[in-house]
């Protein structure tokens, strides 16, 4: 699958720079999920056969994928929880937003939770780290005003968007190698359902990202220094949340 | 504006390779030796377990395992394996680490037996967590018991500090597949605390146990009984003290703001 015909376009705004590269997961995807629909014989059902043992590599690439992630929903659903509990107090009306948001978050976070737990990985450690860190980035931008909390979620989602495209480039090219060495054409089930859930939480993310520019995060001041500032410790945090 | 974007753009965009090894980049072959602390924690149900051993070398030492009762963790135990297995003498020098391999081997071989109790052993214990770690871990040590005679010279030869940092991973592994089994779900620093303070109690259980001469080895079991009671305690007054430090938290903030409502 070669990539030069895509260009990369230098846009005005952070989310259409993301969205160029939304479609490319998603349509390998579902050409996976359609695969399977037809090669799924219910008249015959067979215990489904186990693939070769994946490689040191993809199973490193595997257990970072999924602490880095959780590590990241652990942060998005603290922020939240941060912003949440100022604008409850200061500006009601903005709380059903946040509310909304969250909610998808707390999703989101028990699903890379169960996903920790069922395949054995180790969290990150330095969870309460990123407890802290969160609230009080939640806190803090809440108290700065509405603006500034949308733009502290327009980075953040912004960083979260572009690192689940990573992610989501590099397990359709996994997927891409099971098919080629497997017997009958398919990729594990498992992988396939990963890929889609980082997909969905992907789509929800820049969701996200879109509410928070609808409601006034360009007016941040100063916004620059706001967003630049947030979007770098998210950057190093990922760094880190995959390593330790 | 245009100058602005194109000034903090950021190239998130990985360069596209034909070859998936290329995306995680892999250390250089003379310095991965020093780094196989390193984990690959990811279980996989589609996937076929990821064997270390290949089948040859499986064969190899499981027979040298049986001759470890007469001879020790030496290299007479790895030689008569090898012959037992139908190879020449001289090929125990496919094992790199010597008879650190065949401690390894029988590390390797009893933790896995464990998952195949677990039926058992959640219909005999129930729910409860601590009697199944302990159902566990005695499974566990009984497997020690055939070869307890030998077993100081294995923890000599694992104390070696070529050999420490794969010892205690391979501690590490047996904590995690024990609290694996008992269905615990964690996702935060306890995680990490559980598996650490179950690492010490059986660790220490287990050098408690090549000094043990009593029949049946009942002193030992009592040890590990008493060292799980003080990490099972220990856990429940650290929670309490969490509940009490968040009540007192939470009242002196609902005190506060109840001087400041006032006039």
């Amino acid at each position: 699958m070669s990539y030069k015909h895509m260009s990369i376009p230098i846009l005005r705004s952070s989310r259409a720079r993301v969205r160029a590269f939304a479609p490319a997961g998603c349509a390998r995807l579902m050409e996976y999920n359609s695969t399977a629909a037809q090669s799924h014989d219910t008249a015959n059902a067979k215990l489904p056969e186990k693939f070769p043992p994946l490689t040191p590599e993809a199973r490193k690439f595997l257990s970072r994928l999924i602490r880095v992630d959780q590590a990241g929903e652990l942060g998005a659903d603290l922020i939240y929880a941060g912003q949440h509990f100022v604008f409850k107090r200061r500006m009601p009306s903005v709380a059903p937003l946040i509310q909304h948001m969250w909610d998808q978050e707390i999703r989101h976070h028990k699903a890379f939770d169960d996903l920790q737990n069922r395949h054995r990985v180790r969290p990150s450690l330095l969870s309460p780290v990123w407890k802290i860190a969160a609230y009080g980035l939640g806190v803090g931008t809440a108290l700065m005003g509405k603006e500034a909390a949308m733009a502290c979620t327009l980075a953040v989602e912004t960083v979260i968007g572009g690192h689940y495209n990573n992610q989501l480039r590099d397990l359709v090219r996994i997927l891409d190698e099971e098919v080629r060495t497997s017997t009958n054409g398919r990729a594990s089930d498992e992988l396939r359902a990963l890929a889609t859930t980082v997909s969905q939480f992907r789509d929800d993310e820049l969701e996200h990202l879109d509410t928070a520019v609808e409601n006034d995060a360009e007016k941040a001041r100063p916004y620059m220094l706001l967003t630049e500032t947030i979007k770098n410790g998210c950057r190093a945090a990922v760094w880190i949340a995959e390593r330790l | 504006m245009y100058l602005t974007s194109a000034t903090i753009f950021v190239h998130n965009f990985k360069m596209p390779s034909t070859e998936f090894s290329v995306i995680v980049r892999r250390m250089p072959a003379h310095l991965s030796k020093f780094c196989r602390l390193r984990r690959r924690s990811y279980h996989s149900y589609d996937h076929l377990p990821y064997n270390p051993y290949t089948p040859s070398q499986e064969k190899m030492l499981s027979s040298a395992l049986k001759h470890v009762p007469e001879y020790g963790f030496v290299k007479q135990s790895l030689v008569q394996g090898c012959r037992d297995a139908g190879y020449l003498d001289t090929t125990h020098a496919v094992f790199q680490d010597g008879v650190f391999d065949l401690v390894k081997f029988h590390l390797y071989t009893e933790r896995n037996k464990l998952a195949a109790l677990k039926p058992q052993i959640d219909e005999e214990e129930g729910k409860s967590i601590g009697k199944r770690i302990r159902r566990y871990c005695t499974e566990r040590l009984k497997a020690n018991e055939p070869i307890i005679s030998k077993w100081t010279e294995a923890i000599a030869i694992m104390g070696l500090p070529q050999n420490i940092p794969q010892s205690l991973e391979e501690l590490a592994k047996l904590s995690d597949e024990i609290w694996f089994l008992v269905d615990e779900k964690t996702s935060d620093f306890d995680w990490y605390t559980k598996r650490a303070s179950l690492a010490a109690v059986y660790s220490s259980t287990e050098l408690y146990m090549t000094q043990d001469n009593s029949p049946r080895f009942e002193k030992t079991y009592q040890f590990l009984d008493r060292r799980l009671a003080v990490v099972q305690n220990a856990g429940s007054s650290i929670s309490n003290m969490a509940s009490w430090a968040s009540f007192t938290c939470f009242a002196s903030i609902n005190l506060l703001q109840s001087q400041f409502s006032r006039g």
